[in-house]
């Protein structure tokens, strides 16, 4: 589905990504974790073609889009829920959902499911998305991503500086994701969050994957978790 | 329905005011219905696209002028000269958006700017053609099937093609694409991480936004029967920014209300001492300390207080 293939990234003269690798199949919930500033969002920048990779590959569907601009990415069906729930000050909540819809992979979500999903949504459809509460404006980027029906989500650190209720809230979604086969590439630092909905975990260290396992083993290693995650 | 109420409040006004004020006060209303559509223009790019221009008055000029070369130069008939001063304006929109979409903020204002001075500088300097600072005076107003030679059906032509097209920006605005704009004004980045071509997005809004500038332009050669590189200078395209400061932007009425103000200040004001220009920087200081959401923003904050006290 995607494949990340040895990518350079780098911001002026330091360098952020040495050669990172990762793919995520079809149906898969792959979790990347690490410190910060250890290039989990500059990875999802060069994805989404925002940052673009100085060398190295990214392969979407068989395609390769690297250099491709950011539109095109999307409109190829990534969808991208960004780091600390940007939203749009001058849209309602309702006027949110309907810029963003469209069929993509015809997964049928619609501002109804998002609403059905987020019952608190569906009660602020008319109001500004800078009026929202955190939760509420993770939720709505969420749903913006939903309703263009992406064929793959990357979803930067949801549950960043969200209360334990609205975590259970996202959980619903990444669950709800996973049972319709979407795939879902998550950029998490809460652990129990990834243990809970990912099928595989990279930690990324140093902007490389330095270890790729499964839940289960993660959660058993505790050398790895003090190391790469510090808990 | 108060909404629907003032709007036709607003158009009985319109409609009724040539028989009740007098014919110079008719003109003056004329010359307001053409800068609201100008500052309206201006606030599809400001306010909705997020793209603030310093080179407004160039759209303005080049419908204007393409017309009246037509008019005086090659003697076409206003059928021709007309629709020509628009599409002139609509190519000089995207040629404008073509060479200055590049940059953004302060440097699209100054790309802007230069752009426009260029076009100034060929109207001024061109005398064989444009007739330079003397400007091509004499040119007739319009026969379209009656004539629009004196100021009542002049003032309703003016106001039926600002009110049209009035409504056609409203529904612009209010259209997916509009939505989308908007979004755009918000943050290119995340429109374009949903899929959406920015630059295409923002070269249609530079030419539908010059279209209405070009037709204003037009409107304003017809109703001065003259023009000249005045047209097209700096101080009209900073007028235009004005009011759609002065207005609200990104609300359409706004610019159109700032548009009225302005132009009935600058007459009143102007039959009193020489410093309009002075005043108008004191009304854009003025505006940008104690209003700088607009009159418009103003409004409402004083409305929404009202309610919940």
């Amino acid at each position: 589905m995607l494949e990340v293939d040895n990518i350079f990234v780098n911001y002026g003269q330091s360098q952020v990504l040495r050669g990172l690798s990762l793919r995520v199949d079809p149906g898969e919930v792959v979790a990347v974790m690490g410190r910060n500033g250890a290039g989990k969002t500059t990875m999802m920048r060069a994805i989404m073609g925002l940052t673009p990779a100085r060398a190295g590959r990214v392969v979407f569907k068989g395609g390769d889009i690297t250099k491709s601009p950011t539109h095109r990415i999307a409109r190829l069906g990534v969808g991208y829920v960004p780091q600390g729930r940007r939203v749009f000050p001058s849209l309602t909540v309702r006027e949110h959902l309907e810029v963003a819809a469209g069929p993509g992979s015809g997964a049928g979500w619609s501002l109804a499911r998002v609403v059905d999903l987020f019952p608190n949504l569906g009660e602020r459809l008319g109001q500004s998305g800078a009026k929202l509460s955190g939760g509420e404006q993770q939720m709505l980027a969420a749903g913006r991503a939903l309703v263009a029906n992406p064929a793959l989500i990357l979803m930067d650190e949801p549950t960043e500086g969200l209360a334990p209720l609205m975590v259970r809230e996202l959980g619903k979604l990444v669950g709800a994701l996973k049972q319709a086969g979407t795939p879902v590439l998550l950029v998490e630092q809460q652990l129990t969050f990834v243990l809970k909905y990912a099928d595989r975990v990279h930690i990324v260290s140093k902007g490389r994957v330095e270890h790729c396992c499964s839940p289960a083993e993660l959660a058993a290693d505790a050398d790895v978790k003090s190391r790469y995650l510090g808990v | 329905m108060a909404r629907a109420l003032a709007i036709s409040a607003i158009v009985a006004v319109f409609l009724a005011a040539p028989f009740a004020a007098p014919s110079y006060y008719v003109g003056l209303l004329t010359k307001m219905l053409i800068y609201a559509l100008f500052a309206m223009s201006l606030d599809l790019m400001i306010g909705y696209a997020g793209l603030a221009s310093l080179g407004h008055a160039a759209f303005f000029g080049l419908g204007g002028y393409t017309m009246a070369l037509l008019l005086m130069r090659a003697h076409a008939s206003a059928w021709i000269a007309f629709p020509a001063g628009l599409v002139a304006a609509t190519l000089g929109g995207a040629v404008f958006a073509l060479l200055a979409l590049r940059a953004r903020g302060s440097y699209f204002l100054m790309i802007t700017l230069a752009l426009a001075q260029v076009v100034w500088g060929i109207a001024f300097g061109w005398r064989t053609l444009t007739g330079g600072d003397d400007g091509l005076p004499g040119i007739k107003r319009p026969v379209f099937l009656i004539s629009f030679a004196d100021q009542t059906p002049f003032y309703y032509l003016v106001a039926t093609l600002v009110g049209l097209s009035a409504l056609a920006m409203w529904a612009v605005t209010r259209s997916p694409y509009g939505l989308a704009l908007r979004g755009i004004r918000d943050s290119e980045t995340r429109m374009r991480a949903m899929g959406f071509n920015v630059w295409r997005h923002q070269f249609a809004a530079m030419a539908i936004s010059a279209f209405f500038a070009g037709l204003a332009g037009c409107l304003f050669v017809y109703n001065n029967r003259f023009v000249s590189p005045d047209a097209l200078h700096v101080v009209t395209s900073a007028e235009g920014l004005i009011m759609v400061i002065a207005g609200g932007a990104g609300t359409l009425f706004g610019p159109a209300l700032g548009a009225g103000v302005i132009i009935f200040l600058e007459d009143f004001i102007s039959s009193h001492t020489q410093r309009w220009l002075l005043v108008l920087g004191v009304i854009y200081v003025a505006t940008t300390l104690f209003a700088p959401r607009g009159i418009v923003g103003l409004w409402t904050d004083f409305s929404t207080r009202k309610r919940k006290p």
